[in-house]
């Protein structure tokens, strides 16, 4: 079963202070769309840190696609662990175009394959005619989307997103969930998504949790 | 925790990053410990002697040359700063950016050209009883001993402290000022009670500059006959050869670093940089009446006339009258020597640093502490008790080595690292780290981390998020980390002259000889040439302090 499990994840950013996520189990099925919402500061993003491998846990493990990547004698380190992370400010290299961004993290394939899983993505993402922009020249939108392009085109075995509607109008954001669930929905891709909103994740999610009492909502 | 555990922490925390940067903290601990170590070692008859009837003079010595200097730079320092920042008078904004040109100014360059200037036949003296047939009684202003040096040093170092202050007062003070104007508070008053405690964290920022640079000066109190700790470095290093006696005095000049260190901790207790509003409006200045405003423009153009103008002037005929000579094949070679030790070791300067602020950027906050104090440590470092840890520890690297290189065939004993130009490099790198350490810092200060994270999650590693995408978004800070680093290493004159191999020469000791040897004229093309150097250096300070402004 290629499932994402987290069993008893402990973490804490300083010694002196109480554990920023305690105990927390969660499994997530292969295709799944699941939702995580908490208030600010309940550890979302430092959940998403510990499944990309950029924090380690104090105690508890997690699996991905059968391979343990962190437990009591484990520690793959993030490039390795092939998750995805769409970021809340989206990270966009800004001396990079969009085409570049989106191919950074396939330099393990042939030139041809590159440019080919390059089309792929731009037309999931439907950016098609901006290859050649830089990310200070796009809307917030597109940003998104090109940032979600980016972390799709390594097929990761899950995706997570930080905040995903954070930095977008309001007016923009009905339209964007639409455009977003199709996406996620074509790419056939598991994804763990974050936000302090509950109307966001029931109009996206197949499944919500919250993040204090891991149990369904 | 288990072994496994720990094997796993290891591996996580560990790559060639940290790795390289814990060497560059050791290559610079390593001769400040042998120097302070050398404390506890027996002493040789030599030393007692010295300890016995000049140690406590070279210690006054030191202490009177930056204390004096120290006093005279923030008087200067504040008030011209609050000058251009608070005031609108005639050229108020050339001003502004101009007193920092004096840094330009190497201040041993600056003691020679004075010194002749101001003697019986320079352009003074000279041009009193020539054309206004006015005799100066001698001695009246002659500029050598302790009174010159911290004439010329103060006039050389006093910038650090305007620069320092003038931008925490534009940039932070309005709202304490302006309420201070409210309540009435105005002109000295002002000054006293508002203006210097509240910039009192900037000030002792560039105080504490004025008094390492002071404390480490060689060129211009030995030029001018004054005994210092550094001086009596010199002396007994030249003169006898006792190395265990440099170290000791090089031990003893640490320890007033530090307790000048702890002076100023205590000094600042309770108080840091900080402003109430995120947003500081910047400070308005206001008029003057047409007497103070001629008044401010006058102190202004006097202050920059004499730390920069007119020696650079007197500089340039100079060079103009000895060109022909200077100017010859050995100009061109001692050019090339210059640029080669400097560049090499700017060269090393900029790895180092650029890995461990990269390295500290992401590792945890004591670490990265901890890590920054050590790349910074050089700087507050007198040059001549680098120049003397680093001699030491060469020297033994070398004993130690030496039944290799008996085997090699190069006779057992020799001083084969001793003498080479590696050591000169070594001992630049460790006084010169803290200058590219500081740019590369400020440099990954602004870049966000979640570039480098985005660049991981995406199956690249640290090699690829470096050299793909910080290197070419810090590449700024690069640039003026190398300059910086590099007019600083050309400038450098006490380091050079103990750690150069036999018969090297820069620019800078080239300058000094000369004047030593009262070849003054020939001293100018080789002074001139670093002002110049200088100056780009200069230009990059502003330029940033500019860019950090918008
Ligand atoms: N780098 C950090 N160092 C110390 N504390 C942090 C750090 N990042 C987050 N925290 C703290 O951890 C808690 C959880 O943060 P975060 O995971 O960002 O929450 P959320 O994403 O749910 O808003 C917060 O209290 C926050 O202040
Ligand atoms: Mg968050």
């Amino acid at each position: 079963m290629n499932d994402v499990i987290m069993k008893d994840l402990t973490y804490r950013y300083s010694a002196k202070e109480a554990p920023v996520i305690d105990d927390y189990s969660l499994t997530i099925k292969q295709g799944e769309v699941v939702g995580i919402v908490g208030a600010s500061g309940s550890g979302k993003s430092t959940l998403l840190r510990l499944i990309a491998g950029l924090e380690m846990p104090e105690q508890g493990s997690i699996t991905i696609d059968n391979r343990v990547v962190v437990d009591s004698h484990t520690f793959i380190h993030a490039e390795d662990r092939g998750v995805g992370l769409v970021f809340q400010d989206y990270a966009l290299f800004p001396h990079l175009t969009v085409a570049q961004n989106i191919v950074f993290g396939l330099n393990q394939l042939k030139r041809a394959e590159r440019r080919e899983r390059l089309v792929e993505m731009l037309d999931l993402v439907q950016l098609g005619g901006y290859a050649k922009r830089y990310p200070h020249e796009l809307s917030g939108g597109q940003q998104q989307r090109v940032a979600l392009a980016r972390a799709l085109a390594p097929k990761p075995s899950i995706l997570l997103m930080d905040e995903p509607f954070s930095n977008l109008d309001a007016d923009l954001k009905a339209g964007i969930r639409q455009e977003l669930q199709d996406i996620l929905h074509k790419a056939q891709i598991t994804c763990l998504l974050v936000s302090h909103d509950q109307q966001d994740i029931e109009a996206i999610c197949s499944r919500a949790v919250n993040m204090n009492t891991p149990v369904m909502v | 925790m288990h072994l496994a555990a720990i094997t796993r922490n290891f591996k996580r925390h560990m790559n060639g990053w940290l790795a390289v940067s814990m060497l560059g903290a050791a290559g610079i601990l390593l001769p400040i410990l042998y120097v302070l170590l050398s404390l506890f070692t027996k002493p040789n008859d030599n030393w007692e002697q010295v300890k016995q009837y000049l140690l406590l003079d070279y210690i006054q010595g030191t202490l009177m040359v930056a204390g004096m200097t120290a006093v005279l730079a923030a008087i200067l320092g504040v008030g011209l700063a609050w000058l251009v920042t608070a005031y609108r008078f005639p050229f108020r904004g050339f001003f502004r950016w101009a007193l920092i040109l004096p840094l330009a100014m190497p201040p041993y360059i600056a003691a020679y050209t004075y010194k002749t200037m101001t003697s019986y036949t320079g352009i003074i003296q000279a041009t009193l009883r020539n054309h206004l047939g006015i005799t100066v009684p001698p001695g009246m202003i002659e500029v050598m001993s302790m009174r010159g040096a911290v004439f010329i040093l103060t006039l050389c170092l006093f910038p650090y402290v305007f620069l320092i202050t003038r931008t925490f007062l534009e940039r932070q003070s309005s709202a304490y000022i302006d309420n201070a104007r409210l309540l009435g508070r105005k002109g000295i008053g002002l000054f006293f009670q508002v203006v210097v405690p509240i910039a009192r964290p900037a000030i002792i920022a560039g105080v504490m500059l004025v008094i390492f640079e002071a404390i480490s000066d060689y060129g211009v109190v030995s030029y001018f006959g004054v005994q210092t700790v550094s001086t009596a470095i010199f002396q007994i290093w030249f003169g006898m050869y006792d190395v265990d006696s440099a170290l000791r005095l090089a031990a003893w000049l640490m320890i007033i670093v530090i307790g000048i260190f702890l002076i100023e901790r205590w000094l600042r207790r309770n108080r840091q940089f900080h402003s109430l509003t995120q947003q500081a409006k910047p400070l308005v200045p206001r008029s003057l009446s047409r007497w103070k405003a001629v008044f401010a423009c006058t102190v202004c153009s006097l202050v920059l006339l004499l730390s920069f103008i007119v020696p650079v002037a007197q500089i340039a005929v100079w060079s103009v009258w000895t060109s022909h000579k200077v100017w010859d094949s050995n100009f061109v070679e001692l050019t090339l020597n210059t640029m080669k030790g400097a560049l090499l070791a700017t060269l090393i300067i900029i790895i180092f640093a650029t890995v461990a602020a990269r390295v500290c950027r992401y590792a945890s906050n004591s670490f990265s502490y901890g890590m920054s104090r050590v790349m910074t440590a050089g700087y507050a470092t007198p040059g001549a008790v680098i120049a003397v840890g680093v001699l030491a520890v060469f020297i033994s690297l070398d004993n130690s080595l030496s039944s290799f290189y008996g085997w090699m065939g190069q006779g057992e004993g020799a001083l084969i690292l001793s003498l080479s130009l590696g050591m000169l490099i070594t001992g630049y790198v460790i006084r010169f780290m803290a200058t590219g350490y500081n740019a590369m810092e400020a440099g990954y200060e602004k870049l966000s981390k979640s570039y480098t994270e985005a660049a991981r999650t995406l199956g690249r590693g640290h090699f690829a998020a470096f050299f793909k995408i910080e290197l070419p978004l810090i590449r700024g800070a690069l640039f003026s980390g190398f300059v910086l680093a590099f007019v600083e290493i050309i400038k450098e004159l006490p380091l050079t002259l103990l750690l150069r191999p036999f018969n090297f020469n820069t620019l800078a000791t080239r300058a000094y000889t000369y004047a030593i040897d009262e070849r003054i004229y020939e001293a100018a093309l080789p002074s001139l040439l670093l002002i110049m150097l200088s100056l780009v250096s200069v230009l990059t300070i502003h330029l940033i302090g500019k860019r950090d402004t918008q």
